[in-house]
């Protein structure tokens, strides 16, 4: 291939996350008539970015604890109690908030009057992030060598001081890191604040866009991607003032065994996580099931939903990893950052918004008449899933490509190897795992994902598991949801696995 | 008959102003090994990676099995039709590919990849993978690879930079048998002045930045008669002593030393730890240091302003006093 051809490639794939705020851009010119929310746009802002703040708050120290409790510490169950804690990563937002908001609301288990609003939102979105700073936090920590503990111990620091003065200036990039990326998943959730119809951006925007009010959607959205790229440069600048200098093979530090009062704060960390974030949700979906059943209620066949999910997350992991490929490689291999900055910038833009921009463009771009046989098609669900999934596709290629060494490329090639059988002979075996992982990681994210499936989705037919769930919730039919919940859930785990395993991460 | 590798006035930077290789000129005759010598950073990598055709030198001509491969900044012919192997530091085996599929790469001859794995005694191995096997295994691969494809002329980029000192003399033997069987013709490249010497037909020292080739010979000529004090330093411990030449013999602080060669005026005598000896008892001479070093002592011992390296009884102590015998004849330094 030629090099112009190349760099056409890697523009390809690094603009496609970014083509959603060209159509945001032309609703915004475009004119569409818009009236401002009865409570001002003020309001609406604030609170979208107070839930975001309040959420990292709590989920950041949350995950942090279970972090250290996961690389530290030593008590019975902790393998087991520590994957429990991480699943709520692979729960959809929407079935986690649909599930807690009937556990725990009215005629639930704590019999709260009731579990909607701003500060259900904000407990729910504190369950699903917390893994998120866990894995990060306990990455950090994993990476602190024994050594300088053990050196502050031996010049007469106490255990807590040692940590204090040691281990948590290391840290702090990492809490850094964690706090800004829970700040953009709670911005750009729109699952959890759905369900229980919190007043936030994300869930108004698809209010406006479900009622056809696209120029309210449009004012909307772009007031929802200025607070995303106002917390993209915070992070960035709080990022650019702390540096983590790196240690080789760190030894680990040992594990200390927890006393009485640590292993019950431990018990109260895993069972807001595991507990209260995936087991409880995963037992009312079951219990839903159970008393559909023994009520005699008739459930909605299954069939249809997972093979639409599974067929619509196919396609979507081949076009997204097809188009991932160059800018994976460029970045990888070359090191261009530019091409990472692209790719990132599309990775914070919230799905509500992929919907929006993608409908808005595609609107503009045909006129009307094309629209809906691109909708009926399927192409704008499937660019929806793309623009919104390539950047973690990208991540992964990029990852598998920096791994690869150039060295086995250049043998094959002084061994006579031309450029094509060493693409097929050498390049590909040695990134396959990575390309699956990124795959894996498409579907998973597709069969989780809402906004764009409810947006964007029943114009094609595309009537997946989560639309299922999420259509069911609305109707109240909770064993129908609960049947969906689960195989969703499973569905998702199965991805998820798949995908670490052959990433060959944790 | 063609000679496998020419290379003439080669020269390469990565960034302007800053060049790597300046001036290189080398030959390789049918069946030579040479190693290529030089300290970290005097472009004996860059200098494998432009004869592969990794990269492309900016300046020179390279020339392999009679066939120009890259002139005046230009490929001529890519790195897959070269005909150059190239074994790598990490040896670089594919880890999807067993043994013999390793091996085979590069040639189409089953009846060839079947001899070289038995060459290297890799027949029961050949239906492993790479990460089943040892390290030096795993090197015999990449030897057997690289010599399967027939190549022109093989490189070997310091293939002994992860073997343990003991075995390196040993492992080193093996390599060059294997070679010798092969008929090949190669240049390996290695900062370990003793694996040179001990294997190579020739060696050839690189000093850079900018790197060029100093001097290339016979290993007891580059060791016994280098052209500067860098060269005599690198190829093994030494000392140098200022003498007054005239003719065929020299004064030194040691006394009356025997030459080489010919020469006149102030010159700069080697002297090697075999060329020394010290003897305890009356004289000025004071020993400062000491090593064992096996069958004797290894001394550092100062006489006046001047300090030697010289063999020495097991007995000898530091402070001891006594004298040096310098055993001649001595190479002056040239210039």
């Amino acid at each position: 291939m030629t090099r112009a051809g190349g760099w056409a490639l890697v523009a390809a794939g690094a603009a496609a996350p970014l083509l959603p705020v060209v159509g945001l851009a032309v609703g915004l010119a475009g004119g569409d008539p818009w009236r401002a929310p009865p409570a001002g746009l003020g309001p609406l802002v604030l609170r979208s970015v107070g839930l975001a703040v309040v959420v990292s708050a709590l989920a950041v120290p949350l995950g942090a604890a279970l972090a250290w409790l996961d690389r530290r510490a030593d008590y019975p169950g902790r393998r087991v109690l520590v994957v429990l804690s991480l699943l709520p990563l692979a729960l959809p937002s929407f079935l986690l908030a649909g599930a807690l908001r009937h556990a725990l609301g009215p005629g639930g288990a704590l019999g709260l009057p009731a579990f909607v609003g701003l500060g259900a939102a904000a407990v729910v979105l504190t369950l699903a992030t917390a893994p998120l700073a866990q894995v990060i936090v306990g990455a950090a920590l994993a990476r602190v060598p024994a050594a300088e503990e053990e050196a502050a111990r031996t010049l007469g620091a106490s255990r807590a001081a040692a940590f204090r003065a040691v281990v948590l200036p290391r840290l702090r990039p990492a809490l850094v890191a964690s706090a800004l990326l829970v700040q953009l998943y709670v911005l750009s959730d729109f699952g959890a604040v759905a369900v229980l119809d919190a007043p936030v951006l994300t869930w108004r925007i698809y209010q406006a866009v479900a009622q056809q009010r696209l120029g309210d959607a449009a004012v909307l959205g772009g007031l929802l991607l200025a607070a995303t790229l106002l917390l993209l440069v915070l992070g960035r600048l709080a990022h650019g003032r702390v540096a983590e200098a790196g240690v080789a093979n760190p030894r680990p530090v040992e594990r200390r065994p927890l006393g009485r009062a640590g292993f019950a704060a431990a018990l109260v960390a895993h069972g807001l996580t595991a507990g209260l974030g995936c087991l409880l949700p995963v037992a009312t979906l079951a219990l839903w099931v159970v008393d559909g059943w023994s009520r005699g209620l008739p459930f909605a066949p299954l069939g249809e939903p997972v093979a639409i999910t599974l067929r619509v997350g196919a396609v979507a992991a081949l076009v997204t990893v097809l188009l991932a490929w160059a800018p994976g490689w460029a970045a990888g291999r070359h090191g261009r950052r530019g091409v990472d900055l692209a790719v990132l910038l599309g990775h914070a833009l919230p799905g509500v918004l992929v919907a929006f921009g993608v409908l808005r463009l595609a609107l503009a771009l045909t006129g009307g008449g094309a629209y809906r046989a691109l909708g009926e098609a399927g192409a704008l669900l499937l660019a929806g899933y793309v623009a919104r999934f390539l950047p973690e596709a990208h991540a992964a290629l990029r990852t598998a490509a920096a791994a690869f060494d150039p060295r086995q490329d250049e043998s094959a090639r002084v061994l006579g190897a031309g450029r094509a059988r060493r693409l097929v002979r050498v390049v590909l075996p040695a990134v396959a795992p990575g390309v699956a992982a990124a795959a894996g990681l498409v579907v998973a994210q597709v069969a989780k994902e809402l906004p764009i499936t409810l947006l964007l989705g029943p114009a094609a037919g595309a009537r997946t598991l989560s639309f299922r769930v999420y259509d069911r919730l609305e109707e109240a039919l909770l064993h129908d949801a609960g049947a969906a919940g689960l195989v969703l859930v499973g569905v998702c785990l199965a991805a998820f696995a798949l995908s670490a395993r052959w990433g060959g991460e944790r | 008959m063609t000679l496998p590798l020419v290379v003439e006035g080669l020269g390469h930077a990565y960034a302007p102003g800053a060049p790597v290789l300046e001036g290189v000129d080398l030959t390789l005759a049918q069946g030579e090994l040479v190693a290529l010598v030089g300290a970290s950073g005097s472009g004996k990598t860059t200098l494998l990676r432009c004869l592969a055709g990794l990269t492309t030198p900016a300046r020179g001509r390279v020339v392999v099995g009679g066939a120009v491969v890259a002139e005046g900044g230009r490929e001529r012919v890519p790195a897959e039709r070269r005909g150059v192997g190239l074994v790598f530091q990490e040896y670089a085996l594919f880890p999807a590919m067993t043994v013999r599929d390793n091996v085979a790469f590069g040639c189409p001859d089953p009846a060839r990849v079947d001899a070289l794995l038995a060459a290297t005694g890799l027949a029961d191995l050949a239906a492993r993978r790479p990460a089943q096997l040892s390290g030096g295994q795993q090197q015999r691969v990449a030897l057997a690879r690289a010599l399967a494809a027939q190549p022109h002329v093989l490189l070997l980029d310091e293939p002994f930079a992860n073997v343990d000192a003991p075995r390196r003399l040993d492992l080193g033997q093996e390599v060059r048998a294997l070679l010798a069987g092969q008929g090949a013709s190669a240049l390996l490249v290695t900062h370990d002045a003793q694996d040179a010497m001990t294997l190579a037909d020739r060696v050839a020292v690189l000093e850079g930045p900018p790197g060029r080739i100093v001097q290339c010979d016979a290993p007891e000529v580059v060791y016994a008669r280098p052209v500067d004090a860098a060269i005599a330093a690198r190829l093994g411990p030494c000392a140098f002593v200022p003498a007054e030449a005239r003719g065929e013999s020299a004064s030194t602080p040691f006394g009356e030393v025997a030459l080489v060669a010919a020469r006149t005026g102030p010159v700069t005598l080697l002297v090697r730890p075999e060329q020394a000896r010290f003897e305890a008892g009356a004289g000025d001479a004071r020993v400062v240091a000491r090593a064992f070093v096996g069958r004797g002592a290894r001394v550092r011992v100062r006489a006046g302003e001047r300090e030697v390296l010289a063999e020495a009884p097991l007995g000898a102590r530091a402070g001891d006093a006594g004298r040096v015998v310098v055993v001649g004849p001595c190479w002056a330094l040239p210039g």
